[in-house]
């Protein structure tokens, strides 16, 4: 009841125009004051920050938003976008399909959403729009290609589902890597046939493919350097963020498109994004532990366990609970509140470790774009200066390709496991 | 709603608490941009030592720290250019008097929670500093040092909500006037 | 009389044979003790704290009661440092030397009580094992090798053993294992079937007490445990008592079951003890660290020379 009351407050901080860190923040220290356990509330919501922030698997979030800042200003995304329109264009829609492409690829070097968005966005938005899609059409498809950054390895809510059900990261990367290939493709296909838009309707020589291939190259390269130092054994998934950054400046150092003016732009420019995001992981991990304290959450868990329900009903529970968690959390307090309460029903009904994490990442997919809380919309209508009353109507496609794609990864898990086994 | 950063209304001010106050904001970024950039020095040269041979036992956990630095440092800055997410869908279709004290008081809000916030953090710190607590790792790193970074942060934060809160009230009072 | 819910955070894997046998046995000795009066309301999964957070964590009250690895409070209480000494004990002994009078859980509950805290049960889930790509057998096979080594102590071990120790998370040994990131892993003996570490490395030896014991705790917030009505925290404190006996129990067996397990899943375990040839080189490798014990207080060090010398 309590839990409940809390969440109204908390909805009602967010419409009145609270940033949505102070909301978390309010919200979860009313809800702890009147739950009246703790003598010392303050003092927990400090050391709840300060343990939230000092998890060292976290480095890697502000380490790919850096990357991907400085690719922005070292005009790699440009060129990365460049390669994908000239060998894709020419299809009807080609340039969202393009746009598509450019996430995916993007996806396999940053192992972030938001970031994926805002980089290829920065690039892409202004050519769909100039080339005849409509901004919100534009933003949504974005915004739902942003979110391929956590599905195609590397990626961080796949590193986060890691440590919390102590799976191996390297396994569960290989999972992602089909959902999310297919994913792109639905997405591409949707905009082939529904963006209304002929192909690109510059004709391209296979001289200038070469050469915008050739351009490309050091970004290209990047994904898989990526993959390979992770399966070198060179660095460990969360290291290799730090490789990319490193790399990025080389190429940008190398290719004379990095000026030191770039430099410090991107640098405090992602510092600022990093800590935008630290502030809602961190105050969302407050708002987590006070329903969590409620016992609200394992509560509905149970149930679910107990009702009896079968294979079908328990999934399309799941995927319910999933879409309403999403509706007030952020990615990662989404994983932290759900994955250990969840992840034992998941397996009692049969489900492989694998193909849940693949479940779980798609369901914090479909959370980052749709309304009120997706971060992507958010990331996008800062880019485009789209309205998001209107994207979130774009939007929706998007989410039905999640949700199907949810229920395709429940009943056929092969889609997630079949390539993590063909690696042992 | 929008990220499209609005000027924010402390833009405006010019006095010495918000000289101060801008100095602040500025220095705070600039050293979580300096935090970033050690992590990624870090990183990677723990990754190459260890290729080499070498591994470090106190890259990890520096970069942990480090991390702390990064994530709160930057506050202020962030606020003062309107980049913290926020929903302003309704607000924005509220008059505009009206709306300037709904602001207002979110505003207020805010301003409470961090200061409390601070007061924990200085709680945590004092525990910390009365045990004597230190990491378990071989550096021993005594724990109110991450801590006191974290209270910088927060408390740089408190700082311009404070400019904030200032700001909307001076708002509200210039266009009462004016409505007068 | 009114209802009294036992708040218990965990993290790591809640399936842990630890967390689930001592969880088991603890409610059952409540509902036959209290009939369901007094209840324990389960935050698995680091849901409160993490392990790396209890010391500040259960000492502030923001966990009650949680399950602790001793070792990591070294930045609290400098006396845990001496359980990971390399000794010649076993799970037995170990057991005994904690709970005599003077044994190490009074020794380290009085230095708990000094910081907010009280220890309430100590159960050994056994000596880490050395996972590696390598056979090791002896002490000097350890000598150039990359070792991943999850504390202070146990880094101080693979540097006197001629290794060079790697900081590296528990969720990333098997990458790290798998590509040779790390040439070896000291890892729980339980973390080799977590971690699913026989599908990437060969060999693993348990070597004995030379590795140190895992201890894990049961910790509580002073204030709230001293807080509690005295027939409940009586009541609570038995049942405490018979989950650590019965937890200590499971985990012997689990341990036996689990090398069979991995021994099937193709991996070459080695399991150390005082009959091998040798157990006298690790004796001797490791004697210079135990001696470097003489830091730890006297009262600690007591039960561990007189378990770990005596058999
Ligand atoms: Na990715
Ligand atoms: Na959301």
């Amino acid at each position: 009841m309590l839990a409940l009351v809390v969440l109204l407050f908390f909805f009602v901080l967010i419409l009145a125009g609270m940033p949505i860190f102070g909301a978390m923040g309010t919200a979860s220290l009313a809800g702890v004051m009147l739950l009246g356990e703790s003598d010392t509330p303050l003092l927990n919501l400090a050391l709840t920050i300060y343990q939230t922030l000092g998890n060292f698997l976290l480095i890697a979030v502000p380490l790919y938003i850096y990357a991907g800042t400085l690719m922005e200003v070292a005009g790699l995304n440009e060129k990365l976008f460049k390669f994908a329109r000239v060998w894709v264009g020419r299809v009807p829609g080609g340039l969202g399909v393009a746009t598509v492409v450019a996430c995916a690829i993007f996806a396999a070097i940053c192992g972030s959403s938001v970031a994926t968005a805002v980089t290829i966005g920065l690039v892409a938005f202004p050519a769909l729009v100039k080339g005849g899609y409509k901004p919100p059409f534009s933003g949504a498809l974005i915004a739902a290609g942003g979110t391929l950054g956590i599905l195609i390895p590397p990626s961080i809510a796949m590193i986060i589902f890691g440590v919390l059900t102590e799976q191996s990261i390297a396994q569960l990367f290989v999972a992602g890597a089909l959902p999310g290939v297919l994913l792109a493709a639905l997405m591409a296909l949707y905009t082939m046939f529904f963006s209304k838009v002929a192909a690109d309707p510059e004709p391209i020589t296979w001289k200038e493919r070469i050469a915008v291939t050739r351009e490309a190259i050091w970004v290209l390269l990047l994904p898989v350097g990526v993959l390979a130092s992770i399966y070198s054994g060179l660095a460990t998934a969360t290291e290799v963020a730090a490789l990319a950054v490193v790399y990025v400046i080389a190429v940008g150092l190398w290719t004379r498109t990095l000026t030191r003016a770039h430099f410090v732009d991107a640098t405090l420019r992602a510092t600022r994004t990093s800590v935008m995001i630290f502030m809602m992981i961190a105050f969302g991990q407050a708002l987590t532990e006070f329903f969590t304290l409620t016992g609200l959450p394992q509560l509905v868990v149970d149930l679910v366990a107990q009702a009896g329900l079968g294979f079908v009903a328990v999934v399309t529970l799941m995927v319910l609970i999933y879409i309403l968690l999403g509706t007030f959390l952020e990615a990662t307090s989404m994983l932290l509140v759900s994955v250990p309460i969840m992840f034992p029903l998941a397996k009692s009904i049969g489900m492989h470790p694998l193909a849940f994490a693949v479940f779980v990442v798609l369901a914090v997919e479909v959370a980052q774009i749709h309304p009120p809380f997706g971060i992507n919309l958010y990331a996008l209508s800062g880019v485009g200066k789209v309205h998001i009353g209107r994207m979130s109507i774009s939007v929706i496609p998007y989410v039905i390709m999640m949700i199907g794609m949810m229920f395709a990864i429940a009943f056929f898990p092969g889609i997630a496991t079949w390539l993590p086994g063909t690696m042992r | 709603m929008t990220a499209e950063p609005e000027a924010a209304p402390e833009t405006n001010e010019n006095n010495r608490f918000f000289r101060l106050l801008n100095r602040v904001s500025d220095a705070g970024v600039i050293a979580g941009g300096c935090a970033l950039i050690a992590i990624t020095l870090i990183v990677t040269y723990d990754v190459i030592a260890r290729f080499i041979g070498h591994p470090t036992i106190w890259a990890t956990e520096i970069s942990g720290y480090l991390l702390i630095a990064v994530a709160v440092l930057g506050a202020a800055d962030t606020l003062r250019r309107n980049e913290h997410f926020a929903m302003t869908l309704l607000v924005d279709t509220l008059r505009g008097q009206v709306r300037r004290w709904v602001s207002l008081a979110a505003w207020c809000v805010v301003l409470l929670l961090v200061a409390g916030l601070v007061l924990g953090i200085a709680a945590l710190i004092a525990n910390s500093a009365r045990f004597g607590l230190r990491s378990y790792t071989i550096l021993q790193v005594p724990l109110i040092l991450p801590q006191i970074v974290l209270l910088v942060g927060f408390a740089i934060l408190a700082l311009a909500l404070a400019g904030r809160v200032i700001a909307l009230v001076r708002q509200l009072r210039t266009h009462t006037t004016r409505q007068e | 009389q009114g209802k009294v819910v036992v708040p218990f955070a965990t993290w790591g894997s809640p399936t842990h044979v630890n967390i689930v046998s001592f969880l088991g046995a603890l409610e059952a000795a409540l509902q036959r003790d209290a009939g369901g009066r007094i209840t324990v309301r389960h935050y698995p999964a680091g849901q409160l704290a993490q392990d790396v957070d209890m010391p500040i964590a259960i000492p502030t009250g923001k966990v009650k009661f949680g399950w602790i690895t001793v070792l990591n409070w070294t930045g609290l209480i400098r006396d845990v440092g001496a359980l990971s000494l390399p000794t010649a004990m076993t799970m037995e002994s170990g057991a005994q030397a904690s709970d005599m009078p003077g044994g190490f859980k009074e020794v380290l509950d009085k230095q708990f009580r000094e910081r907010g805290a009280t220890l309430l049960a100590m159960t050994d889930i056994g000596s880490p094992a050395i996972a590696s790509s390598k056979k090791i057998v002896g002490p000097d096979d350890m000598k150039g090798l990359r070792v991943r080594a999850p504390s202070e102590g146990l880094a101080e071990l693979v540097k006197q053993l001629g290794g060079a120790p790697v900081a590296i998370p528990f969720g990333e040994v098997y990458t790290a294992l798998q590509h040779g990131t790390i040439d070896a892993a000291v890892i729980g003996f339980q973390g080799i079937q977590s971690q699913r570490v026989y599908e990437v490395s060969k060999f693993a030896i348990v070597p004995g007490s030379f590795t140190g014991m895992g201890m894990q705790g049961f910790a509580a917030n002073l204030q709230w445990w001293m807080g509690l009505n005295p027939k409940d925290r009586e009541i609570i404190a038995k049942a405490i008592r018979e989950a650590e006996l019965a937890s200590r129990a499971a985990i012997i067996k689990d341990r036996a079951g689990l090398a069979d397990q991995y021994r099937q899943e193709g991996m070459d375990v080695t399991m150390l003890d005082s009959s091998m040839p040798q157990f006298a080189a690790w004796k001797q490798a490791t004697d210079p660290l135990l001696a470097k014990g003489a830091t730890f207080s006297k009262e600690i060090m007591a039960p561990i020379l007189a378990a770990g010398n005596g058999k």
